[in-house]
């Protein structure tokens, strides 16, 4: 379904010009959870702005390609994207408490891309938000489609962003760090709701964090990506349990381990006494 | 007691003092215009020298002025053609300065640059000399006032509208709309704009009561309104010779204008509450 190849991006407002990603492999089969891992800087976020087609315009991609659905993506013009963007890939991103318009409701907010992208009637638009809502798991629709998101928690409007992310029903979804601002009980009802629009949707995600247990959690791919390059790639299981890589390696012992951290505690705790 | 799930803050509604009395005034002095608009008791303009100076009367509530015209007539005539000065005024001005605002604060670059400096110019010079300046080339009467501080209104509106879109424009809830296919138009009017029209309220109020002071400025000092209209500032500016003649035909005008400006200052404080 979706099919990049050599993508290379270079920012060129700067002297010499800043290769922000460089040579980047990635194709998804429909209904396919993907993640890309790495750290702040990786080019994993100006990645998935590319396929949105939403890079700044001092940020120019240099080479390669991108194919989704068969059609080239690099060669669409302003139209083509704005048709495309919402109803084929949509995008949910880090900040769920920005990242809803605090002067409108929460159902006008769920049916925007049905208002941007199809002709349906206003009733028929509610029906469709409302049935959303409950999809997504927020209790009493009727009652949350005239609130606004003040009066809303945090997970909750992840959820309403997810759900106004799948409404139009696209094909592929661009989740970007969407758990990472919700604290931990919440990232594990988001991930699991993921899960299920992806099985019920079968919408594909690209999902991209920098918590390797979050993409274990969720991905059956997983990419790991390094200062723009591509380090290491292949099933969840086989890159996070036999990393191949040392870069891959580093990571992965970065995750702080509970019972070491624990020990550790006790000792430092001993000693100070 | 823990809230239930689903069980919304309630947002209490505090009464808005400033808005009721505020409301309540541009309310009686709009009906007093209207009516003027369709009825007044004695012609605005007939001139009954036997009637010169009349004190108040039942037939003549604010008694007659040095041409025996009747003041309560004049007064209903004369808020009407201020109140259409200032209304034209900020049609034209809070109109064009929101949109000069709204496109140089969310598109920026050179245009922007380049009205903004000429926003500088405008506000160096001060306003009731700049409608002098513009009354000199168009000619004194009702609409060339209109024109005239319409053009001396807009850059304090398209100043104020810019730095508020410039917050806006990198919001995440503007990002969220463009991801789902939103156009640049779109996010300007359907989102930004509700959000920043609190500021854009208490702004038209207060624009509001200046283009009232500067009419009245304008046709006291004879550029603005020209008889035999009546306007307020023009009554305030003929009767002022007789003002221990014909207390009335100064008092009432005034006491309409304090009204009109008193009313729309409080609105604009409710609004910014």
């Amino acid at each position: 379904m979706l099919e990049i190849q050599g993508l290379s991006i270079e920012f060129q407002d700067v002297n010499p010009p800043f290769l922000a990603v460089q040579d980047f492999f990635l194709s998804m089969n429909s209904g396919e959870i993907v993640g890309i891992v790495g750290e702040s800087g990786s080019g994993k976020t100006m990645t998935s702005l590319a396929l949105m087609g939403l890079l700044k315009r001092q940020a120019k991609i240099t080479s390669g390609s991108m194919m989704f659905l068969g059609e080239d993506l690099l060669s669409k013009s302003q139209k083509e994207w704005q048709a495309l963007r919402g109803k084929e890939i949509s995008m949910i991103f880090q900040e769920p408490m920005t990242s809803l318009n605090p002067v409108l409701t929460i159902g006008r907010q769920m049916e925007e891309s049905l208002r941007l992208h199809t002709k349906m009637e206003a009733k028929e638009r509610k029906k469709k938000a409302l049935d959303m809502m409950s999809q997504v798991g927020l209790a009493q629709p009727e009652k949350l489609y005239r609130c606004y998101p003040h009066q809303l928690s945090g997970g909750m409007r992840q959820r309403v962003m997810i759900g106004s992310a799948l409404i139009g029903n696209p094909k592929l979804m661009i989740a970007d760090e969407p758990t990472t601002a919700l604290d931990v009980t919440i990232q594990a009802q988001i991930l699991s709701l993921l899960k299920k629009m992806n099985q019920e949707h079968g919408t594909a995600i690209l999902f991209i964090s920098h918590d390797l247990r979050v993409i274990q959690s969720i991905c059956s791919r997983v990419v790991v990506m390094y200062q723009g390059k591509i380090v290491e790639s292949g099933p969840v299981q086989t890159v996070l349990r036999s990393p191949q890589q040392a870069y891959t390696k580093k990571l992965l012992s970065a995750i702080p381990n509970r019972a070491y951290s624990l020990r550790r505690d006790r000792k430092e705790r001993i000693e100070s006494c | 007691m823990r809230p239930k799930k689903g069980d919304f803050k309630k947002v209490k509604k505090e009464k808005n003092y400033y808005f009721i009395s505020g409301g309540i005034l541009v309310t009686v002095v709009t009906v007093f215009m209207l009516v003027g608009l369709f009825y007044t008791p004695y012609d605005s303009e007939a001139m009954d020298l036997s009637l010169k100076f009349a004190p108040f009367t039942l037939a003549h509530p604010f008694g007659c002025d040095q041409f025996g015209r009747d003041v309560f007539s004049r007064v209903l005539k004369g808020s009407g053609t201020t109140f259409l000065v200032a209304a034209g005024t900020l049609i034209i001005g809070g109109g064009l300065g929101t949109l000069l605002g709204l496109f140089t604060g969310y598109f920026g670059g050179w245009p922007d640059e380049v009205l903004m400096r000429f926003n500088d110019l405008v506000v160096a010079f001060p306003n009731i000399l700049l409608a002098l300046i513009f009354i000199s080339i168009l000619g004194p009467g009702k609409y060339n006032v209109i024109l005239a501080l319409g053009i001396v209104f807009i850059p304090s509106f398209a100043r104020l509208v810019r730095s508020e879109v410039i917050v806006h424009r990198d919001m995440d809830y503007v990002k969220s709309v463009r991801l789902m296919g939103g156009s640049h138009l779109r996010i300007l009017f359907v989102h930004i704009l509700p959000n920043i029209k609190g500021t854009l309220f208490s702004a038209l109020a207060i624009g509001f009561n200046n283009a009232v002071l500067s009419e009245a400025g304008m046709s006291y000092l004879g550029i603005g309104v020209q008889p035999p209209d009546a306007s307020i500032g023009r009554m305030m500016s003929e009767a002022q010779a007789y003002i221990f003649a014909a207390p009335g035909s100064v008092l009432f005008p005034g006491l309409v204008m304090i009204l009109m400006v008193l009313g729309f200052g409080l609105l604009s404080d409710g609004c910014s509450v």
